[in-house]
């Protein structure tokens, strides 16, 4: 096993272009040894505590989802939820945990639907600190 | 009479709402379980473009790429685009030699360095008027890389946090994946 990534973080939203980042991140964490950690970011105002509690809930299943896919195909993984802007939370947690790689999904089909959609991963390329793996 | 239509009317239209949203949350579920179908193809060879352009940060991008390669297999090619002025007047001559040459060294280096690592890697030399991206992008298409690495940001010094214009074209433009290096 190589020391090239030891944790990646891969973030994901539930859209219908989730599973190719997904089905990337588990391709590269079986041969590089890494461990994977899926990221859903609630984008919530944190004052409207039941509107939160809600979405939290009804989002769980989201990285539940990637994380048992990745534990099928023996790949160490875990998941877990926060609250707060997209970008922002996903490059502030791989800065604070030391990732050392993001994995983030790009819709760039067309360029109409990068500027609309692809903004957060933009953001994170733009702030992280970190390599980060663009999936198209 | 007309209070009772205007009520059924209102009933109507809220459960054909309801309906709607349902519909639209069924359209929106579907794409998640999705996931579970999807295989992992790690079977795929890789065939990685690496963009060098001599700056401070290409020694780190070629190290880099000859790791990926040990661990995810594959090729290893190394392009250098050279940015061509874009005239403003046409009978202005540019002799674009010097950049040409200094470009060849640049390739030679990275692939003296890949060589130390143990690995092979070809080479491609390119000219492109204005930002190079646009040429490392087709380069990519056109061979059919599967993966471009290259440093967020080459030449410039100035955009630290930011993207670097030749990095930003080739994230937005490019079809295959992309691994961007950070400071």
């Amino acid at each position: 096993m190589s020391t090239l990534f030891q944790r990646a973080l891969v973030p994901v939203d539930g859209s219908r272009y989730m599973s190719g980042v997904v089905a990337h991140a588990i391709a590269i964490a079986k041969k590089t040894g890494c461990s994977l950690t899926f990221l859903y970011v609630v984008n919530v105002d944190p004052a409207a505590t039941l509107e939160l509690e809600k979405q939290k809930e009804s989002s769980t299943r989201i990285p539940e989802e990637c994380r048992r896919k990745a534990a099928a195909e023996d790949v160490s993984a875990s998941s877990r939820i926060e609250v707060g802007g997209p970008a922002e939370t996903i490059v502030e947690i791989a800065v604070r945990e030391r990732f050392d790689l993001i994995i983030i999904g790009s819709r760039g089909y067309s360029r109409l639907k990068t500027l609309f959609v692809g903004s957060v991963a933009d953001e994170v390329m733009e702030q992280a600190s970190c390599p980060v793996l663009l999936v198209k | 009479m007309v209070a009772h239509i205007g009520g059924g009317l209102i009933r109507w239209q809220i459960t054909g709402m309801l309906r709607f949203s349902g519909a639209l949350f069924y359209c929106r579920a579907k794409p998640i379980r999705s996931v579970l179908d999807t295989d992992t193809d790690s079977t795929m060879v890789e065939k990685i473009l690496v963009a060098v352009d001599g700056s401070e940060t290409m020694e780190r991008t070629v190290r880099f790429a000859c790791d990926l390669v040990k661990v995810l297999g594959g090729s290893l090619t190394l392009i250098h685009v050279v940015e061509v002025p874009v005239m403003i007047q046409p009978d202005l001559l540019f002799d674009s030699a010097p950049l040409t040459r200094a470009g060849e060294m640049i390739l030679r280096t990275a692939q003296k360095q890949v060589e130390q690592n143990g690995l092979k890697a070809d080479i491609i030399l390119k000219h492109q008027g204005g930002n190079s991206g646009h040429k490392i992008v087709a380069v990519a298409e056109e061979r059919g890389f599967t993966l471009i690495v290259m440093h967020a940001r080459g030449q410039s010094k100035t955009a630290t946090i930011l993207l670097g214009s030749v990095c930003h074209t080739v994230a937005h433009n490019a079809s295959c994946s992309v691994l961007i290096l950070r400071p």
